[in-house]
């Protein structure tokens, strides 16, 4: 197929999506294309620097979730010292994760998805957004500020600061929690599991009236991937990298170490995101999900009473032993909200985040450390490289959303299919491409959570020829 | 604001934030003002903002206010468009006022970082995304807004407090020009 691409330099932003749709000789669809325009470089000028300065460096990644690479880099730094942190630490450091993991998803549905599921994907989009969902249903909106808040609050409370904190350091964390914050959290979190679990309710109400364009055009088959503990249930900072194919039975299992034994990256020439794959399976049948889709998917259960119970009445509404609406991962998305305020709950009664011990003290012993933790939006991997002298060689991270490349290209690819035909690129393809995107809740560029309208172009293109172009 | 000076909704003050080579977190830690954000809301439009509405690329706006580096070439179209389209620009944090984390990168080479990190750090299979892919060139360097367009209003801080970013905006509004003092300055 023709390389030739063609872009709109006035209409573009930062992290703009941008979709080529190649056509055959017959005018059908033979190759679709979802780029990512945005390249910042944090592997490479990491490189030279003391391997200490990681977490705070790599936060800075990502301003929506610096915990989880903070958390990342901390944990490789643990290996690289060859140190095994308290006990006090590392359930500090789950508290953390969890505050990061709960803001994060209560950001994704309740400001950036909810204008789109409670308003309608056709509404206004004057309206289309947070105020809108102000107007429409003050309540949802509101109690969506509280559950962000309160995630941004038990981050406050460990790090100072609810952006880019300053907590996680190689061999455990700065300090232990206030154990007043610690009581005012637990008072704060009194009502969020209600609210958390009736907006459950009002999705399952607003899936239930939703049309089957609309709820099933990005269904399709791919693997799964996310932590588990020992006896296979949810687990978001620490465990055992597990995949499970489109039936839901076992491949993988493998400490999170050997992550390159089973997961190759591929990286094509017309975008900055590169692709993971499956290595079993090959690039062209390796892709899998992650992230809240992807991790309910790959566990057997999830050790909270509340959560538990919605995650069963989830897998009781699935058509087979999975669920394979990228929709869904909006109702996968709120399971988690619930599963981390009760963990929240669980760790701040335990005397350890208030008595124990934070840290032990580090030097390096190897050259070469792994990190893996369930980001919000899935499975999140830093590898280091240093030598003798602790000075960064080499680094490779492999981000969440990159996993779900191949998966969001092919959902862009099954609707083309769907819905093209000809030289002409149908009136509302913008709407059907960004709803499969969206669902992933993807940080293009860590930055891309446009609400209402993604900008988006659609090329359509045949032998190189620029058959039609829309965009917004 | 008071009560007593919201507006009505078409005569609401106007404000475009966008986000250049960034992380996004300025924006996030904006969205720290809770519910404060309905209260601002009756006397502030946001005509661009990635978190709050619909974006729309750069439109007018009595404050365009920017988070991030300038580090493409699209990045500085966009901070064009902000200078011509609106009355008073702010760098907002410490990558627009002060070039920040990602202008580590400006020792290495741009189009070797970038056969690095997709052809070194992949399978043998994979293609170099430099030559080709419809994106914005790097820049040599990464470089703060004020390299390239006036800038009126600098908020530095990684990221600036949420209360501060509200204080600034109301004080602009207001026609005062926005101080931070003490505790509120953020220093990372």
């Amino acid at each position: 197929m023709s390389k030739k691409q063609v872009i709109d330099p006035v209409t573009r932003v930062e992290g703009h999506g941008k979709i080529t749709i190649e056509l055959d000789d017959d005018g059908q669809v033979e190759d679709t294309q979802f780029h990512v325009t945005e390249f910042r470089g944090f592997e490479e000028f990491v490189e030279g620097r003391p391997v200490w300065e990681m977490p705070e460096i790599t936060a800075r990644i990502c301003g929506i979730c610096p915990v989880s690479h903070q958390l990342a880099a901390a944990k490789a730094l643990d290996e690289i010292a060859d140190v095994e942190i308290p006990e006090g630490a590392y359930k500090l450091r789950e508290l953390l994760h969890m505050g990061q993991v709960l803001q994060s998803h209560a950001l994704s549905f309740f400001y950036l998805s909810s204008p789109d599921l409670v308003l309608g994907y056709d509404a206004d989009p004057e309206k289309r957004n947070i105020e809108g969902v102000l107007d429409e249903n003050p309540q949802l909106a509101e109690r969506g500020i509280d559950l962000r808040s309160f995630g941004q609050d038990v981050i406050a409370a460990l790090g100072d600061k609810k952006v880019h904190p300053d907590f996680a350091i190689g061999g455990g964390v700065t300090n232990t929690l206030d154990r007043e914050a610690g009581e005012a959290l637990l008072e704060q979190s009194e009502d969020l599991d209600t609210y958390v679990r009736e907006t459950i309710d009002l999705l399952r109400e607003i899936f239930a009236e939703m049309d089957d364009d609309t709820l099933d055009y990005a269904t399709y088959e791919t693997g799964y991937m996310g932590l588990v503990d020992s006896d296979g249930g949810l687990e978001h900072y620490d465990g055992d990298i597990r995949l499970v194919d489109e039936q839901g039975d076992l491949l993988e299992e493998i400490d999170d170490g050997e992550y390159a034994d089973i997961i190759g990256e591929r990286s094509k020439e017309w975008s900055y995101l590169k692709f993971p794959y499956y290595r079993e399976r090959g690039f062209e049948n390796g892709q899998y999900r992650v992230g809240p889709l992807g991790r309910l998917n790959a566990v057997e259960q999830l050790d909270t009473p509340q959560a538990n119970e919605e995650f069963e009445r989830y897998m009781d509404a699935a058509d087979g032993p999975v669920h394979e609406r990228s929709t869904y991962y909006h109702w996968a998305r709120l399971i988690e909200i619930l599963y981390c305020i009760e963990r929240i709950r669980e760790l701040l009664e335990d005397d350890d985040v208030y008595e124990g011990i934070p840290n032990v003290p580090t030097k390096p012993e190897k050259t070469n450390g792994v990190g893996v933790i369930e980001a919000p939006r899935g499975t999140l991997i830093h590898e280091y490289d240093v030598d003798d002298n602790g000075t960064v060689t080499n680094a490779d991270f492999i981000v969440a959303t990159t996993h779900n490349n191949g998966a969001m290209n092919k959902g862009v690819r099954t609707a083309a299919e769907r819905f093209v035909d000809g030289p002409e690129i149908p009136e509302d393809i913008l709407n059907k491409m960004e709803s499969v995107i969206r669902c992933y809740d993807p940080c293009l560029s860590c930055s891309t959570h446009a609400i209402g309208d993604m900008p988006l172009e659609v090329t359509l293109e045949q032998d190189g020829q620029v058959l039609d172009e829309v965009s917004r | 604001m008071s009560q007593a000076t919201a507006q009505t909704e078409d005569d609401r003050a106007t404000v475009a934030t966008v986000c250049l080579g960034g992380c996004s977190g300025c924006h996030m830690e904006f969205l720290n003002i809770d519910h404060d954000l309905v209260d601002l809301l009756e006397d502030v439009k946001f005509e661009a903002s990635h978190m709050i509405v619909d974006e729309k690329g750069v439109p007018e706006a009595d404050i365009g206010i920017a988070e991030g580096v300038v580090t493409n070439e699209e990045n500085i179209e966009v901070a064009e468009e902000l200078r011509e389209n609106c009355d008073t620009v702010v760098a907002w944090g410490d990558c627009a006022a002060l070039r920040g984390i990602m202008s580590l990168r400006n020792d290495d080479d741009p189009d070797e970082m970038i056969d690095e990190v997709y052809l070194d750090k992949a399978d043998e299979e994979s293609e170099s995304p430099r030559d080709d892919v419809p994106v914005p060139a790097l820049l040599e360097d990464a470089r703060p807004l004020d390299e390239y367009i006036d800038v009126d209003v600098y908020i530095p801080g990684c990221p600036p407090d949420a209360e501060v970013m509200a204080h600034g905006i109301e004080a602009l509004l207001d026609g005062e020009q926005p101080e931070i003092v003490d505790e509120k300055l953020q220093y990372d």
